[in-house]
């Protein structure tokens, strides 16, 4: 009788978007062996979902699981039952201690205006901010209008606009605008794998900047972002090698969807990502305005262009390599997603991602614990497999509540016997009140009293989630690389940069 | 997670500004907030709440072991919640459900694990012990919680100790924490909830409003009364933040309502919860209410020679039960209301907005004669005097002579101040120690002191007789080696057999599932015996007697008498009939 909020979405990002699957051969031009450019090996990378040992894995639990219910069918699925409650319970629990550490640990690494302003130009690293794009004509205005407000010196600062070499509609609309000094267009070439993890890797390649940092073309960043992100940088121990700055929308308010989304990015953001920091559990990166050392990234093979969400899976590659990774407190505006359908095709894909991401990181689980520590292990399944499996798993137990309190059926009745329905019925009620708290508390906590609402209806949104979980969930077995498509460019916001002439 | 969420300090998160994408964010989290903000004395420790809370647990639990064990005072409804729990654990049909829906849950689940120790210490059980073990547990953490309080409000060590002790020795506090009643669950989380309630009003440290919204939701489920309070709170959080936050009329609309969503949403959440699952389980949202057991049904059924709604003696009675608990209350309410308004200190309206509403609420329920005049009902009055008394003192003692002279107070002013502090801490020793003596202020406390201090007049040897039926009942039946639920009773009038009873599994109890089949087929199953009480007064609610309203007079054609125990305290006389 579980059923649980799915939890937090994973904080990705809005790929540039293509729908082709993904062919397996390597894409020629790279120059050293491996996955990518820098060395990412196949054993890390999604390339191929499944390694042989853990396909192995895959039959033998499925045999063991198939002849248990046919011998003994209630006994297994009692089994099954208990083994879900347990992981609902435990995932409701390491929620709300995520939040408890949130919000009474350190928080967001803070630089003040005034301190980002104070280090003079010389002083500062170069800096490299990779923007792909993919058949995005529209949102170049805002690009360049975004970039303009973006304070960091001109000799210190390379933008690299990513294109795809086949990507006619953009070039021409790059070829109109008066692009600034320092805004260099890199022509992706064209014939292997085309995500937006692999145009990054091309990018990454040519980058002359110290940091590197990632933003969506129609991204708005808090001005003084770079400044902070090199500040902070200065101030941090050489092992901190990426700060992720903060995700929120610019169309919140455009309709109840956006209102959810922005609300699981304040729980995201206020609580659970600063509960991790605290927790030491590895942090799945999001898509954009994550910072990073260049030859710290180098050093770990670059962004897997096979993951579809490359960015949780490089967190999680920063932290086995023993690295951390910090919480700026600095803003980054994006685009929420206001189409239901449009949601679901974006949140499956992060979903799938997540999956592939769990699955990479666990071909060697053993060595995975060392690293990382039993802690972080739990916290890491917990919430990158935790999340789209249990939104998955939550509409049939939705389904045996509803069955239940109808009709009491005695075959639902049998699968939970009182060890495992009394927890159960707990995390049912207490489980998913805490969650609706828990997102009350966020929005009061960012006062963002416009969430009320979407704290109040939370749960519809869960019920959103699990569509797309499902989808994930079958998507990854029957077309483990196909690439959602995400439509850019419904919010109607008019961003406020859109056509400003780019001076830098 | 309610402590935890107060922890973070003010952090005002990052705030992203739209017109100028800028942010902003105040001092780092974990930072307390300025001390000018809130006045503390002393640096806070644990040592002092945990001396507080040992000391007095001790004390209360062993004023219960004396009352209990050694003068077999034992409160009624104190016994019943600890049946209801143990009903859970050691019963033929045990299930959670089995714990009842008349009665908030938290005093019998509370019980449980104490009653699971109950091979080694019988007296937990058969004579509801785990009940005082409980209650002295809770009001020994109102005393440790009411000096923190005062701490809170900037009193120094000495008075805030004098004050807190007081309290925790007032006559109906150290009774009530040693009792095993449910009084001392509904203090704390009052308490508790006022303590995060005034740092709020100080502070506008909003995690706060968490603690206040969760201290009273816990506390629903032990006393209906704190959704009372629950609802004044959230009253004056809505009514405060709409008045002073910032921006337009609909943003303060949003503001004060998510605010006070904090404080309701975890009350209003266990409420929603209890009713339903009471209605799902035994059809009735609210069983104390509308239940055939509850108190309405029960004055309906005592109530021959009840008085009219709002005679004047109800008036007269409650007016006298709310003196005798504190004389000054009134004088304390006005003099902190008038000076909070005057000075526009949030701070000294809260008590009285929290806790007022609550006695009037008791007040209206006695005086439309929906419930019983017992003085327990505004025991809230006491630490609601305590809590204005200390209020007050910080008041006057705040300015330090060099303060601006409009801040502060005339010496005259002050000394009146001080003199009424002193008065209402010690009335009422005094008047509480006065009305214990009295039948009709104390109906139900006077017989229990009565039979600690005069044994010798027959209300007292009533009290002592009282479950001496009971106990033989449960020694017979014992040794008759019966088998599992062969002997019928309904456990809302013969909870204190069944607790007394070490074959607790021989009893076919209201709560097991298969209670309403055995009793309809009666005689036509395996139920040997019945348990009956007179159809009359209480008794008339007995489940044996609505279904077989002459069973205790004539077996009702099915039963033969088997044995007959008399009435000879203030329980019924009860019959076992043979039914097979």
């Amino acid at each position: 009788m579980s059923m649980l909020p799915p939890s937090r979405p994973p904080a990705s990002s809005k790929e540039p978007a293509l729908s082709v699957s993904i062919p397996g051969q390597r894409r020629a031009g790279l120059p050293s062996p491996g996955i990518t450019a820098f060395g990412l090996t196949e054993d890390e990378s999604a390339v191929r979902t499944l390694s042989r040992g853990q396909r192995w894995a895959l039959v033998g639990l499925t045999v063991v699981l198939v002849t248990a219910l046919a011998l003994r069918p209630m006994g297994a699925a009692r089994t099954l039952v208990a083994v879900a409650t347990l992981a609902y319970l435990a995932a409701v629990a390491y929620r709300l201690l995520c939040v408890r550490h949130g919000t009474s640990s350190a928080g967001a690494v803070q630089v003040s205006d005034a301190e980002a302003l104070a280090l003079a130009d010389d002083e500062l690293p170069a800096y490299t901010v990779l923007v792909p794009a993919y058949r995005e004509p529209e949102v170049i205005g805002q690009l360049v209008g975004n970039l303009g407000r973006i304070d960091y010196p001109e000799h210190k600062l390379e933008v690299l606009l990513l294109l795809e070499e086949d990507d006619d509609v953009t070039r021409a609309a790059v070829a109109e605008v008066a692009l600034p000094a320092q805004v260099r267009v890199l022509l992706v070439p064209d014939g292997g794998v085309r995500t937006k993890p692999n145009a990054c890797n091309w990018g990454l390649l040519q980058a002359g900047g110290e940091l590197v940092t990632i933003y969506d073309a129609e991204d708005q960043p808090d001005p003084l972002q770079l400044r902070r992100a090199a500040v902070a940088f200065r101030r941090l121990p050489a092992d901190v090698v990426c700060v992720q700055a903060r995700l929120s929308y610019f169309n919140s308010g455009q309709n109840l969807i956006t209102r959810w989304f922005a609300l699981e990015y304040v729980t995201w953001f206020e609580h659970l990502l600063p509960g991790l920091v605290a927790l030491k559990a590895p942090i799945p990166l999001g898509g954009t305005s994550n910072h990073l050392r260049a030859a710290a990234l180098k050093g770990l093979g670059g962004w897997d262009p096979y993951n579809v969400t490359e960015d949780a899976d490089l967190g999680l590659r920063i932290a086995r390599a023993g690295l951390k990774t910090e919480v700026l407190a600095s803003v980054t505006l994006e685009e929420a997603n206001s189409d239901f359908v449009n949601w679901v095709k974006q949140r499956s894909r992060w979903y799938k991602g997540y999956l592939q991401t769990w699955i990479v990181h666990n071909r060697h689980p053993l060595r995975l614990i060392r690293t990382v520590g039993l802690k972080g292990y739990l916290g890491f399944t917990l919430f990158v497999a935790g999340t789209p499996l249990l939104a998955a798993l939550n509409p049939v137990f939705w389904y045996l509540a509803i069955v239940w309190f109808v009709a009491e059926p005695a075959a639902v009745g049998a699968l939970f016997p009182g060890f495992v329905y009394y927890p159960a019925m707990v995390c049912f009620v207490a489980g998913n009140f805490a969650m609706i708290y828990a997102g009350l508390v966020s929005a009061r906590a960012a006062k963002r009293h416009d969430l009320l609402l979407a704290a109040l209806t939370f749960p519809a949104y869960w019920v959103m989630m699990s569509l797309a979980a499902v989808k994930a969930v079958v998507q990854l077995v029957l077309q483990p690389s196909y690439w959602e498509k995400t439509t850019h460019g419904l919010s109607g916001v008019e961003a406020a940069s859109t056509g400003k002439a780019a001076h830098v | 997670m309610s402590e935890t969420l107060t922890r973070s300090a003010e952090d005002g998160p990052a705030v992203l500004r739209r017109d100028t994408l800028e942010v902003r964010r105040s001092p780092a989290p974990g930072a307390e907030p300025s001390p000018s903000a809130e006045p503390r004395s002393g640096r806070p420790s644990r040592r002092e709440p945990l001396a507080l809370w040992t000391a007095f647990f001790a004390a209360y639990a062993g004023l219960g072991a004396v009352l209990v064990l050694h003068f077999d005072s034992i409160v009624l409804d104190a016994m019943s919640r600890v049946a209801n729990g143990s009903l859970v654990v050691s019963s033929a049909d045990p299930h959670l459900a089995a714990v009842g829906f008349v009665w908030n849950p938290l005093p019998s689940l509370a019980a449980i694990p104490l009653l699971l120790c109950k091979g080694v210490f019988p007296e937990l059980a058969t004579k509801a012990f785990a009940g005082n073990l409980l209650s002295a547990a809770c009001m020994a953490a109102c005393v440790a919680v009411l000096a923190g309080l005062l701490r809170d409000a900037g009193l120094r060590r000495g008075s805030r100790l004098a004050l807190a002790v007081a309290f925790g020795l007032t006559p109906m506090i150290a009774y009530y924490g040693a009792n095993g009643m449910s009084e001392a669950y509904l203090l704390l989380a009052q308490l508790v909830a006022l303590r995060a309630l005034l740092r709020w009003s100080r502070t506008r440290h909003w995690p706060a409003l968490v603690t206040v919204g969760f201290a009273l939701g816990v506390g629903y489920l032990a006393r209906y009364e704190a959704a009372v309070s629950a609802a004044a709170a959230s009253a004056l959080v809505a009514v405060t933040v709409f008045l002073t936050a910032e921006g337009s009329a609909s943003a303060r609309r949003r503001a004060a309502l998510t605010d006070t969503l904090l404080v309701a949403a975890p009350v209003g959440f266990v409420v929603a919860l209890w009713a339903g699952l009471s209605w799902l389980i035994v059809g009735e949202p609210f069983a104390q209410f509308s239940s055939a057991y509850g108190n309405s049904s029960q004055v309906a059924q005592q109530g021959a020679d009840a008085e009219a709604a709002f005679s004047l003696d109800r008036v007269a009675t409650s007016t006298v039960q709310l003196l005798a608990l504190q004389p000054l209350l009134a004088l304390l309410v006005v003099v902190s209301l008038v000076i909070g308004v005057r000075r526009r200190q949030l701070a000294l309206l809260a008590p009285s907005v929290l806790l007022v509403p609550v006695l009037g609420f008791e007040l209206l329920a006695y005086l439309t004669a929906t419930t019983f005049g017992w003085l327990r009902f505004y025991i809230a009055t006491i630490p609601l005097a305590f809590v204005l008394a200390g209020l007050l003192l910080a008041q006057v003692r705040r300015q330090p002579r060099s303060a601006e002279h409009r801040q502060g107070y005339a010496r005259p002013a002050r000394l009146a101040v001080a003199g009424l502090v002193v008065a209402a801490v010690v009335a009422p020793f005094g008047t509480q120690a006065m009305a214990v003596e009295s039948d009709e202020v104390a109906a139900e406390e006077a017989p229990q002191f009565d039979l600690v201090f005069h044994p010798e007049t027959a209300a007292a040897e009533r009290m002592e007789r009282r479950f001496e039926n009971e106990r033989e009942i449960a020694a017979y039946l014992d040794a008759q080696q019966l088998p599992d639920q062969s002997v019928l009773v309904d456990n809302a009038t013969g909870y204190a057999i069944v607790l007394a009873s070490k074959r607790p599994h021989q009893f076919m109890v209201t709560t097991d599932r298969q209670f309403p089949e055995a009793l309809r087929t009666l005689g036509a199953n395996d139920v040997q015996f019945v348990l009956a009480v007179p159809n009359e007064q209480l008794g008339r609610s007995n489940a044996v007697n609505v279904a077989y309203p002459s069973f205790f007079a004539d077996g009702a054609g099915i039963g033969t008498l088997a044995r007959e125990w008399a009435a000879n305290s203030d329980q019924p006389a009860w019959r076992l009939y043979a039914v097979k």
